[in-house]
């Protein structure tokens, strides 16, 4: 039998000699910064800690005047830490003892970083850099940003988001890629969307023949400002009804905003579940929501 | 096969602190078990303190060896070598029929010895002690830079690894050609 021992040299411990199970329980117990510094040794390192994905990581980026990545461990909040990434391209990374552990390039680290679970835009302009790491880096759970003015910028991914997308402008989406948004809630302000753009994702939720909560079937709200108005919207053709010949509540309530959908035209998906429907003209608003069971 | 026993054989098993009010059980006589490694030095190990090896647990529990037969065939790991075998079974015996500790310092410090404890550990299934190992792998690298974590855990840069796989690709693509040309041969 050959011998388990293959060390050659006791300098130090040949991490990549151990088996891929052996690497994956050493990073499981190792902290945020080792498993980003060691990411940043070789290429082969940063294929080995991406294959060993650890689900308790929650990475959030906020990208204000300066960016900001924040890791959380939910195992252990306090060696969660935050990445201040400055102008300059280089990066200071904090502990959430505010200890400074190092100044690292700002590309590099973005290129360890492929999701996050939540982020943010908190400047009044999206540019160029802010549409590329979010083509870069994939948003899991909620997307806000707050951002006026998007500078002709246009994105050419799609957003993943599970939870929310709330944004004062959305014009920097292609708006044909809005029927493949499975967002559960969303308030999308300034967009590029029309009515046939919308239309086309209420068909696609009616015929759906997924499962509550999956694919476009985890949608629950959405209040879109249309591009070009509403008064074109065809309600026959999604198939929508006249109020009034549901029972069903009047009101929903979300992003603490009250909305009124009385007069909403009623939509059954062929499984049975409610949902209605209303163009808010004048605002240029289309709203949908799925009613509970 | 020199044969020098260890291990248990002198150990007793820890004390309770107090003793239970209600009569104790009837005593059963504490079976041991033989295992050698790379250098055939014979370790006599409680099945008690084994128990935390889940490969020889499963090896030994329906042998039904008497101590005779035990003693006669000893569980050979010639891949492990004797000194780490011998820290393997100490740590057994210190830990027998004890709830484990959240950390354990008493491990090799050395990082050559370290990488075989690792190694020899997952291959018995010391579920535990493996967890320690790992746990002070991943210590060492505790706020190095990138440099430092290269060198104490002996990362290739990107250029040696390309120069390796050409290499290896090399060495592949002659042992191929050289099967190729046995193969001929042998047709011939």
């Amino acid at each position: 039998m050959p011998s388990l021992s293959k060390n050659p040299s006791p300098k130090g411990i040949a991490f990549l000699k151990f088996t891929w199970h052996l690497k994956k329980e050493i990073l499981e117990l190792c902290e945020p910064p080792e498993i980003i510094n060691l990411s940043l040794t070789s290429k082969r390192c940063k294929r080995i800690v991406r294959s060993c994905q650890r689900s308790s990581y929650t990475i959030d980026i906020t990208m204000d005047h300066d960016f900001k990545i924040f890791v959380f461990d939910r195992r252990k909040p306090t060696s969660s830490l935050t990445w201040l990434l400055v102008r300059n391209l280089t990066v200071n990374a904090k502990l959430w003892d505010s200890s400074v552990f190092g100044v690292m390039d700002m590309n590099k680290i973005m290129g360890c970083v492929q999701e996050a679970e939540c982020l943010k835009i908190g400047v009044e302009i999206i540019n160029k850099e802010m549409i590329n790491l979010m083509q870069k880096v994939s948003c899991t759970k909620r997307f806000h940003s707050a951002a006026a003015n998007t500078m002709g910028s246009k994105f050419n991914g799609i957003l993943q988001c599970s939870d929310r997308i709330l944004t004062n402008n959305f014009q920097w989406f292609d708006p044909a890629r809005f029927q493949d948004l499975c967002c559960q809630s969303m308030c999308l302000l300034k967009t590029r969307i029309t009515t046939r753009n919308v239309e086309d994702l209420i068909i696609k939720w009616r015929n759906s023949e997924e499962k509550m909560g999956e694919g476009v079937r985890n949608i629950k709200f959405f209040d879109v400002h249309v591009y070009g108005g509403v008064q074109n919207f065809d309600f026959t053709k999604v198939g929508a009804q006249p109020p009034g010949r549901v029972q069903r509540p009047n009101e929903y309530l979300e992003f603490n905003v009250k909305y009124d959908f009385t007069t909403a035209f009623d939509i059954t998906h062929q499984d049975g579940t409610l949902a209605s429907l209303t163009a808010v003209e004048g605002l240029d608003h289309v709203r949908f929501i799925v009613w509970d069971q | 096969m020199s044969s020098t026993e260890q291990g248990t054989s002198s150990a007793a098993p820890a004390e309770p602190t107090t003793a239970p009010e209600s009569a104790a059980a009837p005593e059963v006589p504490e079976s041991f078990y033989y295992v050698h490694g790379k250098d055939k030095v014979v370790h006599k190990v409680s099945a008690g303190a084994l128990q935390h090896s889940a490969l020889i647990h499963g090896m030994i529990s329906n042998l039904g060896y008497t101590e005779e037969q035990a003693k006669a065939n000893p569980f050979p790991f010639e891949n492990i070598d004797g000194d780490i075998l011998q820290m393997v079974v100490d740590w057994c015996n210190q830990h027998k029929g004890k709830p484990t500790p959240p950390e354990d310092t008493n491990l090799p410090k050395q990082k050559e010895k370290l990488f075989d404890l690792v190694l020899a550990v997952n291959y018995l299934e010391i579920k535990e002690l493996l967890t320690y190992c790992c746990k002070q792998v991943a210590m060492m690298v505790k706020g190095k830079s990138p440099e430092e974590i290269r060198e104490i855990w002996m990362i290739p840069t990107d250029a040696e690894d390309e120069a390796a796989e050409k290499e290896a690709k090399k060495r592949a693509g002659k042992e191929a050609a050289g099967e190729t040309a046995a193969a001929a041969g042998d047709a011939k």
